[in-house]
Parts: structure tokens; C-alpha cells; sequence
């Protein structure tokens, strides 16, 4: 009786294995925008540090907290620290990383991680008539201005009226991370990006 | 090891329990060898190739099949895992910031007996060291229509490149007539949310729409009426700009009636600057802290700044969005605390827009501030609406006098910031596109009166309804931003307007 036992649950793992090709196979984790639309909400009401990169989740700006916008980007996203890498890298909010990647590298399609959105070409504006182009959590990135190597990039959360956006982004030292209705759709030194793969197949 | 010594008679019960054991396995192997013989002998005279071998390899394969059999009928997908383990975050606030978030923009301005698709997602204030947590709650649409009751309506998942929406498409009247109104509710972890948190969604619905066909809008001169550099001094405005941040300068401004006086949010300079046209006569008062905020002159000549960045009280696990009253003079009449998420603008009349295009009332007729729950109950389209769709067709709504209109376009017309009624006749509509606001004047019967265009120069982050503001003529008035400083310009209406 034992063996026979044996013998089904042996039938049973070899069965799972056979039929579970696309789950067990699989070698990275899940991320869907839904997965970073909540990853980036936690991220509201915390500070902002430039180079920083972690953050908890108590709605008050506590020393030395904070991504700046790029971490911001580069967590919620779960992208790898190895530049042009489409894995899915967890990251707790707690952890102070930051990434390989700044707004400007954002722009110019993360060394292969990130892609193009709008269809407008890397670093070219959206612009108005570009909504249907776009879902939440695709990005907005500008690269340097005031002659300097300044940058910023902050993250579609959804629709707002008027036909603006709602974005998510860690502002600056004084706001922190903030959602608040912008037209960097519209802005010539912004491009719509977005991460190259969100993986919602063939994961755990 | 301890050995308790034990009693002869046990030995000998012990010994016969073994005597007695062994005859009954004798029996019983005797027995099975009998079925055994039995069973070979039949399958022998059925099939002189079968063996005990093969029968073994008969029954193994057997139980195998029935395993793999077995694991095609487990539900393996719903089997919990570890990374499904989490909590939701208890720093949140049903109104201000929830903890699973009902992401849905509702229409705001409808026609009756169109089918309007309702569609949202979530996003979840999640509790976890473990990132790879998911969140998905159990949504719920109801709808009803007029008075009616609510009932449940069914909804469909759509895929989005990755992002999960649900939808259901209903109708925006009944057939008696009678208007939509509906809620969203989700449940997670045994919490429920609702959208809103109280009442409902009760989208403008009309009979018809005045149509407002637009081919160009040009025309119409614009001056520069305001330039002030960046800096700190008093006729200047502050100016936050550095690497991996954005520039941040003053976020809004608004005008006198008369178009005579401004006043602008110098926000990094945490001051309201009050200015004449031409920049003369420059005054200003300080706040307690930045705002990112609006500001608006209230129709009794207050000046009102609304502080979205908010403050830590006892009444919220998160900072509580403000709305500060002064007077012309600088000195706080009041302050009101703010139970909404995303306020965006503050109107005249003390009002706030979130971004929803919700408005909510968080002062009384008496100026008194109301408390949370009355807010909740306060909340509603109201005033003028915009309905965005797709920059081609461009819906608007104004509750006061009942009246719809559908502003539709070849070419794509731009955002809209902002929408005005002059008097109770003449709307004035603000379009932003990449390069230039265009603003279009328009009567209550659908006659376009006039285009203008105005520059449109963004080089710092703007709240999109606080850099448009029009007087009591109809003149609108942009707030721009370059590399030197702001400057406020003016497009002139083509209507002679009494004031």
C-alpha cells in the first residue's frame, strides 16, 4: 500500500512538472503595472533625498528618507541594478538603492531596459493627441536643462480632467513624493517611456 | 534509557500475543498466496506471456497514470504561495489617501440614452517587505437610476498591456428618463472601499448637447502684462531647480476682477506676491510652507491659497491637505482643513476641484469649516465640467444653468485647463497644446465669438488649472515660465462684455 501511495504521489509531481511548463519554468518574478502602481503608492507623502533610494511607508519626511526621481522610477518599476537588464529586481521600499539609471538615461531608453512610448521616437514629446498611447505607469523623463545635466521623470498614475495626467514622482526635498496633475505630455524636453517588458507570463 | 522492570505474567501475555500474531500472518499469507495462485493461473490461461514481472509493471503504471491524472485536476494557479502574504498599510486615510485606491475618472457630462463605459483600477497601499505581493481586490459596480435602488452590475477584465482595468458599460438614463448615478466599492483583506467614500457618481446627464464646431483658433492679440526674474528679493519669484528633480517655481496665480492686480503663489519663497499689472506696487505676505497648491481672489476679495502638501494633525494618518484664507492685507482669516484626495484647484467661491473634476465644499455659507463627514456629503459635480475625450470632442457642462455643449474639432484641440463663464451668456474655454494655449469664446447658443492664442512656455512644473485665470471681461491670462523668470500674458477677449 506505501508503495503504491509512492507511486501516485511520484505520478502527481511528475504530472505537475509536465503541465506547469510556464509557471515552473519560469526564472523571474511577476511585475504588472498594477504590481507598480501599488509599489509607487506606498512611496506618497515620503521624502525626497537625491541618490537615495529607500523609503517606509509612515506619510512623514524622516531623515535621510527618499528616492530621488530617478530610484523613484527605477524601484517601482522593479528594474535590475546591471544597465539594459528587462529582468523583474525586487526591491523592498526599505532598501537604499537607487539604480543605474537617471532621468536622462530614462530618456534615452535605460541602455535597452526601457522603450519608447507614443510612438514619437526616443526623446521626442508626446504631445496632446498621444493619451491613447499611453497606460498608467508609463513614465514622462526629461533630460538636462538650464544648461546643466538636470533631469526629471515622473510616472503616469492615471487620467486626470482636462486630459492631463496624474503623476506620481518624487518632486524635490521640499514636496517629497507627491501625485499631482501635470502636462509633461505636452512638454518638448519630455518623452514618453516606459519599461521595455512588464512581465505578467511565464513568472511566479 | 530507564527500563521499568516488567511482571512474568506480562512476558507471558507478550509471548502469546506473538504466538498468536505469527498463526494469523500464517493463515493470512497462506490465504493471499491462494488468491495469488488464483489470480496467476487466470491471467496464465488468458496470456501465456504475462509474468509476475509484468503485472508488477502493469500495477506501478498504473498508480503513476493515476498521479499525473490527479495533477491535472489540482488548481495549482490558486494554491497560495508565500509572496501572496501581505497586509494593507494602516498609514492611510479613506479620503485623503485610501488604502486600496479606486483609480477611475468619472464622466462628468452625459446624454441621455447613450451607453457610457465606466472603467478602473486599483492600486493598493500595501503593507509588505515582500514587493512581490499582489493585490487584488473584489470590485463591485452599482447603479442606479434617479431615486431607484442600487443594483449590481456585472463587469469585465480587461488586459491592458499588462494593466488589469475592469469595465462595464451602462446606460446614462433609464427609460423613464430617469439619470445615472453609481459607486464602486472593492474588497481586500476584509476591507471595503467605496468611490466615492460617500453617495455617488451623478454625471451631468442632458437631453442634448449644443454643439460648438471649432476649425481654427487664431486671432485676437495678447500682450505680456507681468515679468519677474527668479530670485528671492521682493519683486522677483523663487525658482527650486536642480539634478534628478523638477523645477519647481510659482505653481499658480489668479487676477483681480478687474484685471488690474495679480497675485501669484511664489511658493519656493513660501509668499503670496500681490502686483499690480506692470509689476508696480509689489506687496507681499508669508505662508507657513510651501503649498504646490492654487490660489485664487475669492468673490469677496480674500485671497485664498490652497496648500496641498497639507499638514500633520490628529485627524489623519497622512497630512491633511488646506485651504488658508487672507485677507488683502496678508493677515489669515481662516484656515480649513481639506478631506479629498488630490485637491487641485481652489475657485472663487471657496470651492475645491479634485482631480477628478469633483467639487467639494469645505467651507459653509457662514465661512465655518466643515468637518469631515460634512465634506464627504458636499461632494458633487458642480459648476462648470469638463469632459475630456481624446482632444478631438471636448464635452462641457455647467450645472447652474443646466447647459451642455460639445466642442468638436478636426484637429486635435489640446488639454483643458481651464473653462470660465462671463456672466451668465459668454463661456471661455482654454485648450494647451505643446507649443500655445488657445482660447475659445463661445455664447450660450453654441456661436464661436472669437480665437486667440497665447505662448506657452513651461520651463518649471505648473498646476495645470492655477496658470489660467480670466477677469470679468473675459480677458484670459496665462502664467509662463523660462529660464529668466515668469511672465504673465493676456489674450483680449473679442467680446464687449458689461461689467
Amino acid at each position: 500500500m506505501k508503495f503504491r501511495a509512492l507511486l501516485l504521489i511520484v505520478g502527481l509531481l511528475a504530472g505537475a512538472l509536465a503541465i506547469r511548463p510556464s509557471e515552473s519554468n519560469a526564472s523571474q518574478v511577476c511585475w504588472s503595472r498594477n504590481d507598480a502602481l501599488s509599489y509607487s503608492y506606498t512611496g506618497r507623502y515620503e521624502d525626497y533625498t537625491l541618490g537615495g533610494g529607500w523609503w517606509n511607508d509612515n506619510n512623514t519626511h524622516d531623515s535621510g528618507e527618499g528616492p530621488d526621481c530617478s530610484g523613484f522610477s527605477y524601484k517601482s518599476w522593479s528594474l535590475c541594478s546591471t544597465s539594459g537588464n528587462t529582468s523583474v529586481c525586487l526591491h523592498s521600499i526599505g532598501q537604499d538603492t537607487h539604480g543605474p539609471y537617471n532621468a536622462q538615461a530614462f530618456r534615452d531608453g535605460c541602455s535597452g531596459a526601457c522603450a519608447d512610448v507614443c510612438g514619437s521616437g526616443t526623446g521626442a514629446a508626446c504631445g496632446a493627441s498621444s493619451y491613447g498611447s499611453t497606460t498608467a505607469m508609463d513614465a514622462f523623463a526629461r533630460g538636462p536643462y538650464a544648461g546643466s545635466s538636470y533631469g526629471h521623470i515622473g510616472m503616469i498614475y492615471s487620467e486626470s480632467t482636462g486630459g492631463y495626467d496624474n503623476i506620481i514622482e518624487a518632486l524635490n526635498s521640499t514636496s517629497g513624493v507627491v501625485l499631482n496633475s501635470r502636462s509633461y505630455r505636452l512638454g518638448a524636453e519630455y518623452d514618453g517611456v516606459t519599461r521595455k517588458v512588464w512581465v505578467t507570463s511565464n513568472c511566479i | 534509557v530507564n527500563r521499568t522492570p516488567r511482571r512474568k505474567a506480562d512476558r507471558d501475555w507478550d509471548e502469546r500475543r506473538v504466538l498468536e500474531w505469527s498463526i494469523l500472518k500464517c493463515k493470512a499469507d497462506h490465504f493471499q498466496q491462494g488468491i495469488a495462485d488464483r489470480r496467476e493461473a487466470r491471467v496464465n490461461s488468458r496470456s501465456p506471456l504475462s509474468s509476475r514481472a509484468l503485472r508488477r509493471f502493469t500495477t506501478t503504471s498504473i498508480w503513476l497514470v493515476a498521479g499525473v491524472m490527479l495533477s491535472l485536476v489540482v488548481p495549482w494557479a490558486q494554491l497560495p504561495s508565500s509572496a501572496q502574504a501581505f497586509s494593507l498599510s494602516t498609514s492611510v486615510d479613506p479620503d485623503i489617501h485610501p488604502a486600496i485606491d479606486i483609480v477611475h475618472l468619472p464622466p462628468s457630462v452625459l446624454v441621455e440614452g447613450e451607453r457610457v463605459r465606466l472603467e478602473f483600477y486599483f492600486a493598493c497601499a500595501i503593507d509588505a517587505p515582500d514587493p512581490s505581493a499582489v493585490c487584488a481586490p473584489e470590485p463591485e459596480l452599482f447603479v442606479a437610476y434617479g431615486n431607484g435602488p442600487f443594483h449590481l452590475v456585472d463587469l469585465a477584465v480587461e488586459d491592458r498591456d499588462s494593466l488589469t482595468v475592469h469595465w462595464a458599460e451602462v446606460a446614462a438614463s433609464d427609460e423613464a428618463g430617469a439619470h445615472l448615478r453609481y459607486y464602486i466599492a472593492a474588497t481586500a483583506l476584509g476591507l471595503t472601499v467605496k468611490a466615492p467614500v460617500e453617495g455617488a457618481f451623478e454625471p451631468l446627464t442632458l437631453d442634448d448637447l449644443t454643439p460648438v464646431d471649432v476649425e481654427r483658433l487664431e486671432g485676437s492679440q495678447f500682450s505680456t502684462e507681468l515679468t519677474l526674474p527668479w530670485g528671492s528679493a521682493t519683486a522677483a519669484v523663487g525658482l527650486d531647480v536642480g539634478p534628478e528633480q523638477a523645477a519647481v517655481g510659482p505653481p499658480a496665480f489668479d487676477v483681480t476682477p478687474d484685471g488690474l492686480s495679480f497675485v501669484v503663489l511664489d511658493d519656493v519663497n513660501t509668499r503670496v506676491l500681490i502686483l499690480k499689472a506692470g509689476g508696480a506696487e509689489i506687496k507681499d505676505f508669508k505662508l507657513p510652507g510651501r503649498t504646490n497648491g492654487d490660489i485664487a481672489i475669492t468673490e469677496s476679495g480674500q485671497i485664498a491659497v490652497l496648500d496641498t502638501v497639507g499638514v500633520i494633525s490628529p485627524a489623519s494618518a497622512v497630512p491633511v491637505p488646506q485651504v488658508r484664507i487672507f485677507a488683502s492685507d496678508g493677515r489669515s482669516d481662516a484656515v480649513v482643513p481639506v478631506f479629498s484626495d488630490q485637491p487641485e484647484q481652489i475657485e472663487r467661491d471657496l470651492s475645491v476641484t479634485n482631480a477628478n473634476g469633483v467639487n467639494l465644499r469645505p467651507v459653509a455659507e457662514d465661512l465655518t469649516p466643515r468637518g469631515r463627514i460634512a465634506q464627504r456629503q458636499a461632494t458633487e459635480f458642480s459648476g462648470l465640467l469638463v469632459d475630456w475625450r481624446g482632444g478631438k470632442e471636448i464635452r462641457i457642462g455647467d450645472t447652474e444653468f443646466a447647459r451642455g455643449f460639445v466642442i468638436s474639432s478636426r484637429n486635435t484641440l489640446g488639454l483643458v485647463p481651464e473653462i470660465f463663464r462671463v456672466g451668465e451668456d459668454l463661456y471661455v474655454v482654454v485648450f494647451e497644446d505643446s507649443s500655445m494655449f488657445r482660447v475659445l469664446w463661445f455664447s450660450f447658443d453654441g456661436r464661436v465669438l472669437g480665437g486667440g492664442t497665447l505662448p506657452n512656455d513651461a520651463f518649471t512644473a505648473f498646476t495645470p488649472a492655477g496658470r489660467v485665470a480670466a477677469d470679468a471681461l473675459g480677458n484670459v491670462y496665462v502664467l509662463g515660465s523660462t529660464q529668466e523668470g515668469i511672465a504673465i500674458t493676456k489674450a483680449f477677449s473679442p467680446v464687449e462684455v458689461q461689467s
